[in-house]
């Protein structure tokens, strides 16, 4: 471990290794807690800062030992890790759920993600085991329901729109966070004919594990909270017909792309009827997220995700002018990775203060051990004793996982967004770079706008 | 006073804002063909653009510039709009972000 946090420390202009060697110290300091546990005398986990007495029969004094405690994380501990509640959950459909769904034969719904929510209500908690999900679908107005495998409610989510196309998420008080993916594949009615037949009555098994994320930190200030809000937000009304934007939250994202960081952004959406666009520039004015071809044609509500941890509501009453542009600034806060806090140096020096805590404890047993072994030896006995040696301190274990461990596997950072990196990176390192593009003429210019019907100008730039 | 009114005209247009300005005008000029799916005109922008880059001024900008612009052409080529829509809308962002921060350093 104090190996790869001197390598990370090394790494510092190579983010993916940094996240790679980060993993690694994540995996060891959770290993070491493992070791560390595993160490029993008596049935007991020695180095949990409780005290030892060994009896050692009639005519000696009982020796106490009183081991530190040894693990990576809470009080009074080495210090190097953080132990956070969170919650292992996963959707499945068992087959009982399959025999359920399929008399209802539904297309286009389906559960794809459930996730824990941080921070929410302890007490409301669920504990570890297999739940239900009962979902009534009823389009835009359906419910989703949590029960125990006995049928217990345990909560209720109404007014579920499971309608129509594209993602929603339903949050539970209880800390669960289900994502529905939708598909409107039919004509005549959406997913299922719940107006002709009534609610189509869906199941499915969650099963939820309580577990403690292991996280590494050296910075002393709490995570940042997940927010989004609007700063300046007006509805772009004309007439009686108006564009307004609502509800910004910071959703999950979506595999591959890159999530939204905590900052100021300017959201624009460029009404064009059913091939309008939506633009998410940062303070400087690039772009972070685009959205094309985005069909605001209908009346009514409609969720806009980025895909990037931001998701948003339009609402569009009447609207239908072209070229009209509704402008907002946002303020977004994303909880810091764990990673952005981190200090490698620092971790490096916390490790070597651990080491000496370490070898300060085998010194400890070792010295514990010599006593046994002495009133053994005065007693003249070959049965050995319940000494300490029997639960045998695996210093060598521990010392193996904080002081050794190797890194390898180099990863090449080749992003599909590496040709605009490099642009980036030359434009903003140059004080020359407007005369390398910024060189269009007035006529030319002139000539371009005045080009859309007529293709023959092409030929005088050849 | 017409020849005094033209030279006034034309160092209006040499100044770093008018020139600036002007990239900002032709990628919107790309962008708005883009969103109305007009190929021919998404051309002729893309032309413009690569005609006007200034090789000696910065050249592995210039080739970086190239090679995004021969995306853009391939992507037009395909007809994937929205992928020629975001590469210039990031080109124009990076354009955007680099004339404030010239403006701020030299405002200081």
């Amino acid at each position: 471990m104090l190996d790869l946090a001197i390598s990370g420390e090394r790494a510092s202009f190579n983010p993916r290794k940094m996240e790679e060697i980060y993993g690694k110290l994540r995996s060891l300091s959770a290993g070491f807690d493992q070791v560390v546990k595993a160490i029993r005398f008596d049935g007991e986990a020695i180095f949990t800062n409780k005290e030892i007495q060994l009896n050692q029969g009639p005519g000696t004094r009982n020796l106490l030992i009183d081991p530190v405690r040894l693990l990576t994380y809470g009080e009074n501990s080495l210090n190097l890790s953080e132990s956070v509640e969170s919650a292992d959950i996963a959707v499945k459909y068992n087959t009982e759920d399959q025999i359920l769904n399929a008399a209802y034969e539904i297309i286009g719904l389906d559960i794809n993600e459930a996730s824990y929510i941080a921070g929410s209500n302890p007490a409301l908690e669920l504990e570890t085991g297999s739940y239900k999900v009962a979902i009534d679908y009823l389009g835009a107005n359906s419910s989703v329901e949590i029960r125990t495998s006995e049928g217990v409610l345990i909560e209720r989510q109404e007014d579920v729109d499971l309608s129509g196309t594209g993602s929603e998420w339903v949050d539970f008080d209880v800390g669960v966070r289900l994502s529905f993916e939708k598909e409107s594949l039919f004509q005549n009615f959406d997913k299922y004919d719940f107006e002709s037949n009534g609610a189509a009555k869906l199941s499915a098994t969650l099963e939820y594990e309580r577990i403690e994320k292991h996280v590494l930190r050296t910075d002393e200030n709490p995570s940042d909270i997940n927010s989004a809000e609007f700063i300046y937000n007006s509805p772009l009304t004309i007439g009686n017909s108006s564009l307004t934007i609502s509800a910004p939250e910071v959703a999950p994202v979506s595999e591959g792309k890159n999530p939204l960081e905590t900052g100021n952004y300017n959201l624009e959406i460029e009404y064009q009827g059913n091939s309008s666009v939506i633009r998410l520039t940062d303070e400087l004015g690039r772009l972070k997220a685009y959205k094309y071809g985005v069909d605001l044609s209908a009346s009514g509500d409609q969720k806009i995700d980025f895909g990037n941890g931001l998701s948003f509501n339009l609402n569009n009453k009447d609207f239908t002018t072209n070229g009209s542009k509704l402008n907002t600034a946002l303020k977004y806060t994303r909880e810091t990775p764990d990673i952005e806090d981190f200090d490698f140096r620092e971790y490096a020096a916390r490790i070597q203060d651990a080491l000496l805590v370490v070898r300060e404890q085998q010194l400890v047993m070792d010295e514990a051990k010599s006593r046994i072994e002495e009133v053994n030896q005065l007693r003249n006995s070959a049965r050995t004793s319940n000494a300490p040696s029997a639960a045998a301190f695996r210093a060598s274990s521990a010392m193996t996982l904080l002081s050794g461990g190797g890194s390898g596997g180099l990863f090449s950072a080749v992003s599909p967004d590496a040709r605009f990196g490099v642009l980036s990176a030359q434009l903003f390192e140059t004080t020359n770079a407007f005369p390398a593009q910024a060189n269009q003429s007035p006529q030319e210019l002139a000539q371009l706008r005045t080009s859309t019907n007529s293709t023959s100008i092409l030929s005088s730039f050849a | 006073m017409k020849q005094a009114l033209t030279a006034y005209k034309e160092a209006q247009d040499s100044t770093p804002e008018a020139a600036f300005e002007r990239l900002l005008a032709t990628y919107d000029v790309a962008i708005a063909a883009a969103i109305h799916k007009n190929r021919d005109h998404a051309l002729h922008a893309i032309t413009l653009l690569e005609k006007t880059i200034d090789s000696g001024a910065n050249p592995e900008m210039a080739l970086s510039l190239q090679g995004i612009y021969a995306e853009c052409r391939n992507a037009l080529e395909d007809e994937k709009w929205a992928q020629f829509a975001e590469m210039i809308e990031r080109l124009k962002g990076l354009w955007t972000a680099k004339f404030r921060l010239d403006q701020a350093t030299v405002q200081k």
